[in-house]
């Protein structure tokens, strides 16, 4: 069955041409939107059947790669030949991917059809969503870096075209430089700070090349076992790639594109900004655990943004009221866990709360796309409230969503997050500093959902009856949403501590990297049964905390956001991030380019240049001077001021 | 100091200073006679580097021939008042000519900082290097294609020269 | 004699070009006003030129006594300046026909440029580098000057022949230099020569002799000629014995008018600070010629650069790659910041092609297989995605060079959707987004760099590379994000829309299975 392989990714990109190619002249949308959803559907059957066969076979027969074709192959004759293939590595981890993504994507999808229903870019729509499908499989099957990337960008692209989508509609950016945009600009915004990304990811992956004379995983990972820890080199790789990792998983400080990226469709939030794409830096440096583990520099580093960015967000999202924002910083921030996971050298945690998250995440997002769809485009939640009795299932959903993600005890972000923390205190990297600021952001984070849910669904209607009747989404948005909250509830126990198998089940993927850091299997089965019960505790304070406060005394709220008003208007702002980047990188990049460099030498000779006469002779004499008198004679100066630049080289060389 | 170094001061000496002159006349009638001046020097610099048929060359085709085109058509053109074309000192001019002064002194510190080659084998034969049947011998043998590439060069510039002057457009 | 009838065979796409642009002006005298031949006449040259150069990618040759090298590496060349000539011509012809201008004329500049363009790639001698960027260099400035009515068209063609001759000038006295230390213009002689020179240590008489190129004495030139002059300074510089001080003197010389001819070159490619005729040359002239020039005329300067560099050079000099890498990272830095801020979308193609010729330059730098297989591979993505957007923006010109800017473009998707993708694909290939051409050959330079401890030169690399995304997104976000009236004025010629649909197939098939 592995020789099919490829066909997960083909799927797809069957479906992205079909939609792309004949999508505009096809107006049924049924048929639009079934070759959308199928073609991801038979991709997630293929990949657990594939799955499935897998749990039958050896643990060591489990690894396997199929090569489609050799993709690049150049410079022979050179020292070492560069050559990369389009070939898909099946192995415990990417088939655990795969899974998500094409089953939540699927999901996704057929919550998309009742979502866009009557857009007059449907057809658009899917084609992207299946292109993105395609890429990101892509990133996670790859077997080499170069496919790894060549996903990498093309989720990027795919993410950039879906924020965009509705390029017409406004878009509010928030914070106090408050002010309409449109959301093509949010979709470059996306882009941009994702470039800063794919620097670090280029340069990671130019100096593995250059390394290890390869971009296999196998040979890089393989020769990277017999490097020693420390090496200056792995240090410099790391870090590159996990600049890329912040970028695409928007880690601090780059994570500023992501609750801009809220502007696209709601579908796309969830499937890309929460399930699926977001992820793949944890992904990435997953994959790469074993250069982590050899750069003990790098893993600190992780590990500290990690937790910061899963702190700093959980604040942000206290004090946000647009539904969708909440939701983006509480992404950020359980990404932060994630990260976190990362650096202590809890990888299968961390890929355990990437799975559990993309469940209970998707749900939020689409509940929300529901709320949304129900009060005609209306994202504040201060204008909602009351919301139970008109949106039942949502409700229910919506709840369950939020009990998993506030991680409530024996829901699925329960265990995840708590395994996260407990390795945070007692990891081979962990300190309990790591575990404080990673449960006070569990406590936030439990306070902001229950705040979300209470403000949404719970206490008075803050909105106008005359004009808003909230309906129940159509039977294709909530079946996924039912789906999605099963999962969310129930897909914790795969992971529970010493009981499950998805621990060991990761473990071949990551036994190079934990031999190397010599961990060893913590004792203290007690110790860690009470971290679990803090964990809860928090958890149900945080709920309680948020229920009592907006149920009961919703003025409690205001007054302490005016009592602390500084701290109260640094959250709403953001932490003055985008300010900072406005101020320091992109102002005077725009401003040098223009001033300095454009208006100085050109604007005021072209501007000038078109005053000739109509005489022929007369032209051309104008023109000369224009030459005598204008640029010609600088552009010649700066030829000369090149020459003697180039003879000083020289001379002094 | 021979006969030879003393021509070839005088001979550099008229080659640069009617060079500045070329550029600082604003006659051009004027600066156009003193580019046939410089014209002659340099001539005179090739014969005493015994090359005699550039020397010819350079006298014939630049002075004679060029030089008319030049005049003719400075005359034709009838560019009238010169002082039209006439400016002051301006910023880039100076930056310009403080540019060009370091890159002469750079050179001149590399070409007079170490003693000259003395290219005895090549002084030998140069006699017989510039004569008009080495040159000739030269261009049809090692050097035919270049001979050859020039004239598609000319045929080139012709097609420019009558795409851009031509008098109707059609 | 001094050639065999195997020197024509092996240059056999030059001689193509060369008859059918004579063959061209023939016709055009013959029977006056019919520009619709010459076209055809032309288009046909360039494809069987090119065909011939594909035929010829085996065979390693050198001809007319070492001044031609054939090969793999000059026929590569030629195909891309026969590709990117046949594509001009293709785009001129609607576009010369809305300004009334359609005329013989441009094809046959078109073709003798492209003339030099492959006598620049093959050259094996500074001298046929000379003539080929002359004969080239002629051509083109009168392409820039062809609108002759124009103001802009006038200015432009001006200011490239002022500032072409000014940079030729230093390219001459470096030639001048080079052979005045190494004692030829030959770069296997050079080649030979280089190490000795660059290390200030005195020509051992055993190079210098090993040094004459075979093909040279292999002529059969009657003995007496041998003797007086072929490889006179060569044998005078070997015979001389100079001493470790004049030793010491050459190799300066060597060195300063290898930076001379570096200058003409550098100009050639527009790279900074020698780039500043660009975007004033580029936004004048008629946009077919400036897709010519932006692409052929500087993939053949790279031709004549990566030559120099490894047939002349060779690897060894520290020096001119460090010097090269400044230049290098000068142009991306300047190309990209600059372009950011235009808002006439040549002006930004220009600014973008001096920010490529940088990127192109750190292959060079780099000195290495892997560069200068990055440049070549580079100078082909180049070519077909600049050709491209060149394409389209001919299309959408019209006669007051209103609609150049790049706002002018807003709505685009809307009206012509085929065309703003087609528009898209070359920005995501320039902007160097995987799996288009682009991106690759950004990968191997920045790789070659990495490679050749260059490690920074990478990092100025992609880190302006960011920068680019963002201008070329701009015109992607104006055509698809804005509401405008972005539109064609008449119908699209035909053979232009054959010339993007080959532009994007070579950048999607370059890009995808390089």
């Amino acid at each position: 069955m592995i020789t099919f392989a490829p066909l997960l990714v083909l799927f797809p990109l069957l479906g992205f041409l079909f939609n792309g190619v004949f999508g505009w002249k096809i107006k049924n949308e049924k048929l639009l939107g079934i070759v959308g959803s199928g073609s991801v559907g038979l991709s997630f059957i293929l990949a657990s059947v594939i799955f499935v066969q897998m749990l039958g076979v050896e643990e060591s027969a489990r690894k396997q790669s199929v090569e489609v074709f050799t993709w690049v192959s150049t410079f022979t004759g050179s020292s070492s030949s560069f050559s990369a293939s389009v070939a898909y590595q099946i192995d415990q981890l990417s088939i655990l991917m795969a899974l998500i993504v094409t089953g939540v994507g699927f999901l996704i999808h057929v919550y998309s059809i009742g979502y866009m229903r009557g857009d007059p870019g449907f057809w658009r729509f899917f084609a992207y969503l299946n292109l993105f499908i395609f890429a990101m499989l892509n990133l996670v099957l790859a077997d080499n870096f170069l496919l790894m990337f060549l996903g990498w960008e093309g989720v990027g692209l795919c993410s950039y075209l879906l924020i965009g989508f509705w390029y017409d509609r406004k878009f509010d950016i928030g914070g106090e430089e408050a002010g309409s945009t449109y959301t093509g600009h949010a979709g470059m915004k996306a882009f941009i700070v994702n470039r800063i990304g794919d620097f670090g990811f280029l340069m990671g992956m130019l100096l593995i090349f250059v390394t290890f004379g390869s971009l296999r995983y196998d040979s890089v990972f393989s020769n990277a076992t017999i490097m020693s820890v420390g090496t200056p080199v792995l240090t410099w790789i790391t870090l590159f790639l996990f600049v890329g990792a912040t970028g695409k998983s928007a880690q601090i400080p780059l994570h500023v594109w992501l609750p801009d990226a809220m502007a696209g469709p709601t579908p796309v939030s969830a499937l890309i900004h929460a399930a699926t794409m977001v992820t793949a830096g944890v992904y990435m440096v997953a994959r790469c655990s074993i250069l982590f583990a050899l750069a003990p520099t790098s893993m600190l580093v992780v590990a500290i943004i990690g937790a910061l960015t899963a702190f700093c967000a959980a604040t942000i999202g206290l004090v946000q009221n647009d539904i969708k924002k909440v939701l983006a910083y509480s992404t950020v921030s359980q990404l932060g866990y994630m990260f976190l996971a990362m650096g202590v050298a809890a990888f299968s945690a961390g890929i355990f709360h990437l799975m559990t998250h993309a469940f209970f995440k998707a749900l939020l997002f689409l509940g929300s796309g529901a709320v949304i769809h129900a009060m005609h485009e209306e994202q504040d939640i201060q204008k909602m409230g009351g919301l139970k009795k008109y949106l039942p299932i949502t409700h229910k959903t919506f709840v369950a969503g939020a009990l998993a993600l506030a991680g409530f005890p024996l829901l699925s972000g329960f265990f995840s997050k708590d395994e996260i923390l407990w390795n945070a205190f007692i990891g081979e990297h962990g300190s309990p500093l790591l575990w404080l600021i990673g449960a006070t952001a569990a406590a936030f984070t439990a306070f902001y959902s229950f705040r979300l849910v209470t403000l949404t669904f719970d206490g008075k209607e803050r909105f106008d009856h005359h004009h808003l009747h909230p309906h129940e989404a159509p039977a294709t948005m909530y079946v996924p949403l039912v789906i999605l909250a099963v999962l969310s509830v129930v897909g914790g126990l795969v992971g529970i501590p010493h009981v499950s198998q998805l621990e060991h089940w990761l473990d071949p993927v990551f036994d190079p990297a934990k031999i190397k850091l010599m961990q060893t299997e913590h004792e203290g089965f007690g110790l860690e049964l009470l971290f679990m019960v803090v964990s809860g505790t928090i958890a149900l304070a945080g709920i309680w905390a948020a229920r009592k406060v907006y149920l009961e005394r919703p003025e409690v709220a205001e007054q302490y956001a005016s009592r602390f008003k500084k701290l109260y208007r640094l959250l709403w702002n953001k932490y003055f991030v985008d300010e900072g980047y406005n101020a320091v990188a992109v102002r005077p990049i725009v401003k040098g380019s223009d001033f300095l460099l454009w208006k100085g030498f050109d604007v005021a000779v072209i501007d000038g240049a078109l005053d000739g006469s109509a005489a022929f002779v007369n032209k051309i004499a104008s023109v000369l001077r224009k030459i005598q008198t204008g640029v010609a004679q600088s552009y010649a100066t700066a030829i000369v001021g090149g020459i003697l630049f180039v003879l000083t080289w020289i001379v002094l060389r | 100091m021979t006969i030879e170094s003393i021509l070839f001061y005088v001979l550099s000496a008229g080659a640069v200073g009617s060079a500045l002159f070329v550029v600082s006349r604003r006659n051009p009638v004027v600066a156009a006679l003193w580019l046939i001046f410089n014209f002659f020097c340099l001539a005179g610099l090739y014969l005493s580097l015994h090359a005699q048929f550039i020397a010819v060359i350079q006298i014939i085709v630049y002075a004679g021939a060029i030089m008319v085109l030049f005049l003719f058509v400075i005359m034709l053109l009838n560019l009238g008042d010169e002082r039209r074309l006439v400016e002051g000192v301006t910023p880039r001019k100076v930056v310009g000519g403080i540019l060009s002064i370091a890159v002469l002194v750079e050179l001149w510190y590399v070409f007079l900082g170490t003693p000259s080659i003395q290219h005895a084998a090549l002084g030998n034969r140069a006699t017989e290097i510039g004569t008009v049947e080495h040159i000739g011998a030269q261009l049809f043998t090692k050097f035919l294609l270049p001979f050859e590439v020039t004239s598609l060069l000319l045929t080139a510039a012709i097609v420019g020269a009558i795409v851009l002057a031509k008098r109707k457009l059609d | 004699m001094g050639f065999q009838i195997s020197d024509i065979a092996n240059n056999a796409p030059l001689f193509t070009l060369v008859a059918t642009g004579l063959v061209v002006i023939l016709l055009e005298s013959a029977k006056s006003g019919k520009p619709n031949v010459s076209f055809i006449v032309s288009l046909a040259g360039f494809i069987l030129s090119g065909l011939l150069a594909v035929g010829g990618l085996k065979t390693e040759d050198v001809s007319f006594g070492g001044m031609l090298m054939n090969g793999s590496y000059s026929n590569f060349f030629a195909i891309v300046f026969c590709l990117t000539g046949s594509l001009t011509i293709l785009i001129s012809k609607s576009y010369l026909e809305r300004f009334g201008q359609f005329r013989s004329e441009f094809y046959i500049l078109v073709l003798f440029a492209a003339m030099g363009m492959v006598l620049m790639a093959s050259a094996n001698d500074l001298i046929i580098i000379f003539l080929g960027i002359e004969l080239m260099s002629v051509s083109l400035y009168v392409l820039a000057g062809f609108f002759r009515t124009q103001d802009r068209s006038n200015e432009s063609a001006l200011k490239y022949f002022l500032l072409g001759a000014f940079a030729t000038g230093f390219l001459l006295y470096g030639i001048a230099l080079v052979y005045g230390s190494a004692g030829s213009t030959n770069f296997s002689v050079i080649h030979n020569q280089a190490p000795a020179l660059m290390k200030n240590q005195p020509l051992p008489d055993s190079v210098v002799q090993a040094g004459l190129p075979d093909s040279v004495v292999q002529a059969g030139l009657p003995d007496s000629v041998v003797q007086a002059g072929l490889p006179d300074s060569v044998v005078q510089a070997g015979d001389s014995g100079l001493p470790a001080g004049q030793a010491g003197l050459a190799g300066t010389i060597f060195l300063l008018g290898l930076g001379l001819v570096i200058v003409g070159l550098a100009f050639k490619v527009a790279a900074a600070p020698f780039h500043m005729w660009a975007p004033d040359v580029y936004d004048g002239a008629p946009t077919p010629a400036t897709g010519f020039m932006a692409t052929a005329a500087k993939a053949a300067a790279f031709g004549a650069f990566v030559s120099i560099a490894f047939k002349m050079i060779g690897s060894t000099s520290g020096t001119i790659s460090n010097l090269l890498a400044v230049i290098a990272a000068a142009s991306m830095i300047l190309g990209n910041v600059i372009a950011i801020s235009q808002s006439n979308i040549k002006r930004m193609l220009a600014y973008s092609s001096i920010a490529h010729a940088g990127y192109m330059l750190s292959g060079i730098a780099a000195a290495n297989v892997e560069g200068q297989a990055g440049v070549m591979y580079y100078v082909a993505a180049y070519a077909c995605m600049t050709l491209g957007a060149f394409a389209i923006v001919s299309i959408l010109e019209r006669d007051d060079a209103a609609n150049l800017s790049i706002d002018g473009y807003a709505g685009l998707s809307a009206k012509h959707p085929v065309i703003a993708a087609a528009l898209a694909l070359f920005m995501f290939s320039l902007a160097g987004i995987p799996p288009l051409a682009g991106f690759f050959g950004k990968y191997y330079v920045f790789l070659a760099a990495v490679k050749a401890d260059m490690t920074w030169l990478a990092i100025v690399g992609v880190l302006t590379s960011l920068i680019s995304a963002y201008y070329y997104l701009r015109v992607v976000v104006v055509m698809y994000f804005k509401e405008g009236e972005a539109a064609v004025e008449g119908r699209i010629g035909m053979s232009t829309v054959v010339a993007i649909a080959v532009c994007a197939y070579l950048v999607v098939q370059l890009g995808v299975y390089p």
